[in-house]
């Protein structure tokens, strides 16, 4: 512990000079940028920006690309609350209540409530980086395939929760969801599935092509056939009005507790990342909440608890990147390669025989973190007036942006198609009032649920049992029915109440 | 506010716009028949997203080559052509025809894939070959408190219970899983493999219990070996890493027959001129002369063996016979494969 506080002070001394100090701030602020773009994603740009990993000090860029890698994850709730636009994964939940409160004028609180929140779970993840990160690495080895199912599967039944007016249809539309992830090739032969002899379709649906068609672009549809003649957005004009009040940081204070805990303990999972953190946090709040009605209509704390899942998942996801060299996510994976680069093999060694490298890095997160939150909180206001655009100059330019963002994943305008298609489809799902946001987590969970199961039965020789019988895997699926049967079982009750209310 | 944002989206796309352009072919593109210049810009594409396998070769290689002064600094870009395993990338490189200011840096599945994906019909062999770089050293791994003190009583455990005993790897159709089923069929032992993306979830795997054995590059393996997590059995071939002088090859152990090498080239499009083959050959034959490279074969353990554009040439057809030989017995080559 005292050797740990020791360190991070080595740390703090060598973050806090002016050089590292600038390559945080530059980093942070590249990062916004980006994670306010859709399509251009923190990997990309990281990508972009390797090269520079061969002028800069390994410190210097590691802390750049650290700063990019959180900075566009606090970005990334900008287009997701303001435009019902999800850039990432990760951002999917926190359109649900994010637009819905920008639609009711409450733009400003909502992003002023994603940075706040992301600031403290962000900080609440680098403090958990900075303890528990050898003891957490042992937690992360410990977690095969089969616990991986078993975390799927609950994340996947948090379904139960999103589901808007009925159940029936949040299925229908997960179940829609997997059938599009089955496209691509097949994870355990590599037969190819549904690709239609498509090389593009070889690695299946990219992520941002299913979420900018059915959530913003379904949404400029659906507007543009209503011929919105009224104001669609209220936009008030004090600026006290654009900032969180204390009533929604008081309610979002739970949000901000249990999705940093949660963040960080599902960042640490290789390959859960922060989709998986947000989709649950989300679903815990409302499930704990005592005004669940409230969700997917504008409650703040909706906001706060995927967004700061979303951001304590760097701490976690930080700490097999360093201890085991396993990256969790595509960012990640870039910063592991600059690693390489410089010649440093991620691993059990990393800590001690790169004491001072790795501390500067921790110790810029924390500074990192601060900047963000002092860069966003303004911000928040700012962004928060472009829904003061009349809608006939946004319309065009939101289209022009998803356009620009889908084509920018891969150059192809192969995607462009496929955006189109999936625009046509979020369409007829609002139209017959499907949610979207199960799809979307059915898209991202069944996948990786797939290629746990296929492993697990590879491991146990073909036998189910491994699932039960290994006990992190069993605790997941047994929370995962009693989330299902208790979810069915208190709307059973509701309906019950309601009927006999009638009876009266 | 508008303008802010809008601003934004100049300055990005004007920076993917100057970045093409820098991938542009200023100097190149000329016709196999006119005379070869040395172009200021060279693209290297590769296979794999950044900080991919592929992705991270290739900039080694240029930080290497810039480091030696054969190249100037940023001169050589790399360009991310990621799908369809490497399909995208080769046939990428196919309609870049006679262009003199591109090239790649690939590996097996640039040949390989082709035999075991439905729809893939470019390969390595069609584009053309620069020089081959180095190849990596495998070695075979087991948890440092495994039962298995040599290779050889994992093979008897293994033919004791056939199909039981787990090897981790990457693909099913990647080099170590080909290593392995190499050694199944001198040895008449069968065991499963398990797939992970990554080597770090690999490594966790065997650490964890969940396989019994890991091949993989010994450069990979060293730390764990050095921090005792891991033992080394054995290292595939008949050359012994200098890095473990003391582990027996799999040839010492009575394997014979060659197994698969896991290879790493430059190739260029197809259609270019003898002096642009000529160039970009002689250049990384200097890289492959110099200290900083050797210094980086002896760090990654790889076995830096040069072959010229013939050589390589030659090589990659002996390597599709070997590897249609592995598929067809594993019964992952397509029906239409070749024809």
């Amino acid at each position: 512990m005292l050797d740990t506080l020791n360190n991070l002070g080595g740390g703090f001394a060598a973050a806090l000079s002016l050089t590292n100090l600038f390559y945080a701030f530059l980093g942070v602020l590249v990062g916004t940028l980006v994670g306010v773009l859709p399509g251009l994603g923190p990997s990309a740009t990281l990508s972009i920006l390797l090269p520079l990993t061969f002028s800069l000090p390994p410190a210097a860029s590691l802390i750049l690309f650290a700063g990019i890698y959180y900075g566009a994850k606090y970005g990334g709730s900008t287009t997701a609350i303001l435009l019902n636009i999800p850039g990432e994964s990760a951002s999917v939940m926190t359109t649900l209540d994010g637009y819905a409160l920008a639609k009711q004028g409450r733009a400003g609180p909502a992003l002023g409530i994603a940075a706040i929140s992301s600031f403290v779970a962000g900080t609440i993840g680098v403090i958990g980086l900075t303890f528990l990160a050898p003891v957490m690495a042992n937690v992360a080895i410990q977690f095969g395939p089969p616990e991986f199912f078993g975390l799927m599967i609950f994340g996947l039944t948090t379904i139960v929760l999103l589901g808007g007016s009925s159940v029936l249809k949040g299925i229908i539309s997960a179940a829609f969801g997997l059938l599009l992830a089955t496209v691509g090739s097949d994870i355990v032969s590599g037969t190819s599935r549904f690709t239609f002899g498509q090389l593009e379709l070889l690695d299946g649906i990219d992520f941002v092509l299913v979420a900018i068609g059915v959530f913003a672009i379904a949404e400029v549809l659906v507007n543009v056939q209503r011929r919105t003649t009224h104001k669609l957005f209220e936009v008030p004009r004090k600026l006290r009005e654009l900032l969180p009040t204390w009533d929604d940081i008081k309610r979002s204070r739970f949000a901000m507790a249990q999705s940093s805990v949660l963040g960080f303990g599902i960042g640490v999972l290789p390959g859960a990342g922060a989709t998986v953190a947000s989709f649950i946090s989300y679903g815990v709040e409302k499930r704990f909440s005592k005004r669940p009605e409230k969700f997917g209509h504008g409650a703040i704390e909706g906001v706060a608890a995927p967004e700061g899942a979303n951001n304590s998942e760097t701490g976690g996801a930080m700490v097999p990147l360093l201890t085991l060299g396993i990256p969790g996510s595509a960012a990640t994976a870039i910063m592991l390669a600059a690693l390489i680069i410089y010649g440093l093999q991620p691993g059990p060694q990393l800590f001690t025989e790169q004491s001072d490298l790795v501390w500067t890095i921790i110790a810029s997160m924390y500074i990192g973190n601060v900047i963000c939150v002092l860069l966003n909180l303004p911000l928040a206001p700012l962004f928060a007036s472009v829904l003061r655009i009349p809608y006939t100059y946004l319309y065009p330019g939101i289209l022009v942006v998803c356009l620009i963002g889908a084509y920018s994943l891969s150059n192809s305008g192969f995607d462009l198609y496929l955006l189109v298609i999936f625009s046509v489809i979020g369409y007829a799902m609002r139209l017959l009032d499907i949610p979207a946001a199960p799809l979307l987590l059915a898209f991202v969970l069944g996948p990786l649920a797939e290629r746990a199961l296929a492993q697990s039965m590879i491991i146990s020789g073909g036998s189910l049992s491994i699932l039960v019988e290994r006990p992190i895997s069993l605790v997941f699926l047994v929370l995962a029915a009693l989330l299902l049967l208790s979810t069915v079982f208190g709307r059973g009750n509701a309906f019950r109440k309601k009927v006999l209310e009638e009876d009266e | 506010m508008t303008r802010t944002r809008s601003r934004v989206g100049t300055a990005i796309a004007s920076l993917a716009v100057l970045s093409l352009a820098a991938c542009g072919s200023d100097g190149g593109g000329t016709s196999a028949d006119a005379e070869f210049e040395a172009p200021d810009q060279v693209t290297v594409v590769v296979h794999t997203g950044p900080g991919g396998g592929g992705d991270t070769t290739a900039r080694q290689v240029i930080a290497m080559m810039e480091q030696e002064e054969i190249i100037e600094p940023g001169s050589w870009t790399v360009e991310n052509r990621e799908g369809g395993g490497s399909a995208v990338a080769v046939n990428y490189m196919m309609e870049q025809e006679g262009r003199e200011d591109i090239l790649a840096v690939a590996s097996n599945v640039w040949l390989t894939n082709a035999m075991v994906t439905e729809g893939v019909e470019a390969t390595s062999l069609d584009l053309t070959p620069l020089a081959g770089l180095y190849q990596d050293r495998f070695g075979i791994a087991v948890n440092a408190d495994s039962p298995y003190q040599t290779l050889d009583d994992f093979i008897q455990a293994a033919e004791a219970e056939p199909n039981t005993l787990i090897q981790v790897g990457g693909s099913n159709t990647s080099n170590d899983a080909l290593v392995g089923q190499t050694l199944m069929r001198e040895s008449g032992a069968t065991w499963r493999f398990l797939s992970f993306a990554s080597g770090g979830e690999r490594r966790t795997a065997l650490l964890r219990g969940d396989a019994d054995i890991y091949l993989s590059e010994t450069g990979d393996l060293s730390e764990s070996v050095e921090a005792g997590d891991m033992r080394l059995l054995a290292i595939a071939g008949d050359e012994a890493s200098p890095l473990f002088p003391d582990v027996p090859t799999t040839a010492d152990e009575g394997f014979t027959e060659e197994v698969p090498r896991q290879v790493r080239y430059g190739l260029a499009p197809p259609g270019i001129s003898q002096g642009a083959i000529d160039y970009y050959e002689g250049l990384f034959e200097e890289l492959s002369e110099s200290e900083t490279y050797s210094n980086f074969i002896r760090d990654y353990d790889a076995e830096g063996l040069f072959r010229s554009s013939e050589e390589l040439g030659d090589f990659l057809q002996v390597q599709e016979d070997q590897h249609i030989e592995l598929f067809e017995e594993t019964g992952q080559l397509i029906d239409g494969y070749g024809k």
